[in-house]
């Protein structure tokens, strides 16, 4: 998913600033999370983390709300930000399924894997589907080539997977 | 002796060359005459090591590295045109133009890009790669004058160090991972930066550019001239690109005195001084009410007949000049002489708002000492009113370098908000107008004198303290290297000026003082004499009314003639003020505007690029520049027009 959803200078007319929509409780979780570390810095990656887990994704509010509770140039939160394919710019289903298409994973099916799972879902990459409940992206390497193909949905690891035996996967999330 | 300056020698190429020990073989290299290719390198900004273009062989080594981010050891033998190297090149721009779209027929950069001059050096000559390059749209607006083709970019990240590193700024950044990286501001954001424009020079290839420029010429159509940017107290150093008597760009000419090779956006693109209206190309003179054009043989004739008629049927002291802290001291010092040996009058001063004495009076008494390059060697630095970022932009980055490089202290009193405020140890804030008790007390509080006087009620009611001002001066540490920046419109009576005085002189005999003007030439008006009681090189002299006493008198009457230098630089309501009850008004000017249609005769001057002078810059600096441009139509350089109305009145 490309950063580049997330607007652009030039591009989207600047919106007044809005109140934050981060709850005190996220504000406090990234507060003790820079604890953690000898500069706050550091706290960026969690920090990001914490607001994909609560928000489903990230936003040009989040990278504002992130650079000002870090001191970190905005520039450099977007930045590291997009690097990550697990930290995403669109709203995501319940439940993300991360598709691993590199080396290992392309040889043994990937992208019949990706092919059966589309028409499965009705929807394509980055979309979600009708009822909200999965949304699917492609990934690269998730360290799991012994289990090729491979995929992730949300924080699972799923390998060795057939059209048929990904079908039985989905079921367990509803 | 430091480690840094024991010498080593190593062979290069088969020659043998000797440098400091830490020197990167990239250095060492072309110390010697021997050129190593490089993209990301860049000799003002931090070692990236990224490009890989700049690889090269040591003997013995097992694989090839990188010149620009290897030291190099005493003793090696290095090799920068093995089979090995070159293979390398080419595989590195090889891989370099896989994405790029090869559009140098339509890209700004083409004749002047690292990237073309590379391929034709090093390059394979043909590609393998068949796949779709990456495709984007082009170009994305950066900001207002920053445009940026993402397929060119090779990612080099010249742009973000520049960014990170110097402006301080940090508005770029790489974005995503891998092929599909690209630089990019925050959501929302633009890259609003002063200096933006460094970036597009720093580009090795035609990724970013600039608004004004692109598409309006190719590098090799234009004649390069070096010349001195007009827009501020710095005087960067320019080359002025020009074709067919118009100016495409400026371009930065590296002065180690003054800019390190960087300008701001004001300067960078604030060459276009028309604002779109039309130039004067004509004189025109008053004729039964209206401005009609004539001669400049008749022009000059009836400057002259009225300016004599003037000081014969009221005296001189009923005539004035006013001079140009944008204008240049040749002109400057026309102008005085004019007023003060033709006609015979002391009123002469430099701008109509202020008196300029003051300042004069500073410069006079030894202040405005300082140089850019003592900012380098600070042990710490007073600024008092001062705003460079907005008024001296270079000197905010030079100051900036020694605040990240050095962790310069520095201690900042202002009335306003300024950038430099984040950057200093103690920042604080006094009320406008307190400026003479701020003085005291900071002498006071430099002397460590314990004396509480009526000044510190009037600056406690304006939120300071001395309190505040001793801890400022603790945790800046002044020292005998201490600058003192001073804003020098601050120094508006001799009282300030004495003040300023006493307080560097409390500071010790090392500390330097800089007089921070805003214009192209306050510094070098003053030391040509175009101020009230001040001859050229500051030669005291009985003082006449300043610019704002002139007004006064001739909106009364009481002034009848005022002959004004540079029209465009000088406040309208003013020049409307003085013309109510002026008989006579003389201008030079670029533009009919309201002002100079005003006057009674008005000369078509000639723009700075259009002449020669000499520019003084706000660290005492006087940097001559010559024309680019000729004057349009009979418009004519203003010294030239008063050397001619000098050798009449004598006639
Ligand atoms: S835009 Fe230019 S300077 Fe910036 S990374 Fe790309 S090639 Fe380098
Ligand atoms: S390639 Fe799919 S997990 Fe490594
Ligand atoms: S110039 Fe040495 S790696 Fe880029």
């Amino acid at each position: 998913m490309s950063a580049q959803h997330a607007g652009r200078a030039g591009q989207t007319a600047e919106r007044p600033e809005r109140k934050s929509v981060f709850s005190n409780d996220l504000v406090e979780r990234i507060e003790k999370a820079t604890l953690r570390y000898p500069d706050r810095k550091a706290a960026l990656i969690p920090a990001l983390n914490m607001i994909q887990r609560e928000l489903g994704y990230l936003n040009r509010d989040a990278v504002r709300f992130v650079a000002k509770q870090l001191s970190i140039p905005e520039s450099e939160v977007y930045g590291t930000a997009s690097f990550y394919s697990l930290l995403g710019w669109q709203p995501t289903g319940r439940h993300v399924i991360h598709v691993c298409h590199n080396l290992s994973c392309s040889l043994l099916g990937a992208e019949s894997l990706i092919e059966h799972l589309e028409k499965k879902l009705g929807v394509g990459e980055g979309e979600v589907t009708p009822d909200g409940r999965f949304s699917y992206a492609r990934i690269e390497c998730i360290g799991r080539c012994d289990g090729a193909p491979a995929i992730l949905i949300d924080d699972d690891y799923h390998g060795n997977l057939t059209p048929e035996s990904i079908e039985q996967v989905l079921e367990q999330y509803t | 002796m430091t480690e840094q300056s024991k010498l080593i020698t190593a062979v290069i190429d088969g020659k043998q060359v000797t440098v400091a020990a830490g020197t990167m073989i990239l250095k060492a290299a072309e110390s010697i005459g021997i050129t190593i290719p490089v993209f990301c390198y860049h000799p003002r900004l931090t070692i990236s090591g990224s490009c890989r273009m700049c690889l090269v062989e040591i003997e013995g080594g097992s694989k090839p590295v990188t010149a620009c981010s290897t030291e190099l050891a005493a003793g090696v033998v290095v090799y920068t045109n093995t089979p090995t190297v070159l293979e390398a090149r080419r595989e590195i721009m090889e891989n370099l133009l896989i994405n790029h779209p090869l559009d140098c027929p339509v890209c700004d950069k083409g004749g002047e890009c690292l990237l073309q001059d590379h391929a034709y050096d090093w390059g394979p000559g043909a590609s393998r790669f068949t796949e779709r390059k990456r495709l984007f749209r082009k170009p994305i607006p950066l900001s207002d004058r920053i445009l940026l083709d993402r397929e060119r970019c090779i990612l080099c990240t010249r742009c973000v160090r520049f960014c990170d590193e110097i402006s301080d700024h940090r508005e770029l950044a790489i974005l995503e991972m891998g092929g599909n990286s690209e630089i990019a501001v925050a959501p929302d954001r633009a890259f609003d930066s002063q200096f933006s424009g460094n970036t597009v020079e720093l580009c090795p290839v035609g990724a970013l550019t600039s608004t004004s420029f692109r598409f309006k010429a190719r590098p090799w159509e234009m004649a390069r001239l070096p010349g001195i940017c007009p827009f501020c107290g710095c005087g960067c150093s320019i080359d002025i690109h020009t074709r067919s008597g118009n100016i495409m760009r400026f371009m930065a000419r590296e002065n180690p005195a003054v800019d390190d090779g960087w300008l701001c956006d004001r300067g960078r693109y604030g060459f276009d001084l028309s604002g779109g209206s039309e130039r004067l190309t004509k004189p025109l003179v008053r004729k039964q009410g209206r401005l009609v054009a004539v001669s400049w043989k008749e022009a000059i004739a009836t400057a002259v007949e009225k300016l004599r008629r003037a000081v014969s049927q009221y005296g001189p002291g009923a005539v004035g000049g006013i001079g140009s802290a944008w204008s240049s001291s040749e002109e400057n010092d026309l102008l005085q002489r004019l007023i003060r040996e033709s006609l015979e009058s002391h009123n002469v001063d430099c701008s109509l708002t202020d008196d300029g004495r003051p300042a004069a009076l500073a410069l006079a008494e030894g202040l405005g000492t300082f140089t850019f390059n003592d900012i380098d060697r600070a042990d710490s630095i007073l600024m008092i009113g001062a705003d460079p970022s907005r008024y001296q932009p270079i000197l905010d980055l030079r100051l900036k370098k020694a605040v990240i490089t050095r962790r310069t202290p520095i201690f900042t009193l202002a009335s306003t908000d300024g950038e430099m405020a984040r950057y200093a140890r103690e920042s604080l804030r006094y009320r406008a107008g307190s400026e003479e008790s701020l003085l005291r007390l900071l002498t006071a509080a430099v002397k460590k004198e314990k004396r509480y006087d009526s000044f510190e009620s009037d600056l406690r009611a304006g939120g300071l303290s001395r309190e505040a001002i001793d801890r400022g001066l603790e945790r800046a540490g002044l020292g005998p290297r201490t600058v003192v920046l001073v804003n020098a419109s601050l120094l508006t009576d001799d009282v300030r000026v004495y003040l300023v005085k006493e307080l560097v002189a409390a500071m010790g005999a090392g500390a330097s003082t800089g007089l921070l003007f805003d214009s192209a030439n306050g510094f070098g008006a003053r030391t040509a004499g175009a101020v009230p009681g001040y001859l050229p090189g500051l030669r005291p002299i009985d003082r006449g009314m300043s610019g704002p006493e002139m007004v006064v008198a001739a909106e009364r009457s009481t002034l009848k003639a005022l002959y004004i230098l540079n029209r465009e630089h000088h406040d309208s309501a003013a020049v409307a003020r003085a013309r109510r009850g002026a008989e006579l008004l003389i201008c030079h000017a670029l533009f009919l505007d309201e002002a100079s249609g005003s006057g009674d005769i008005v000369f078509p001057a000639a723009s700075v690029f259009e002449k020669q002078g000499t520019f003084t810059n706000t660290a005492g600096l006087a940097q001559s520049t010559a024309p680019v441009l000729n004057p349009p139509g009979e418009a004519r350089p203003e010294s030239t027009v008063i050397e001619e109305i000098m050798e009449r009145l004598k006639q």
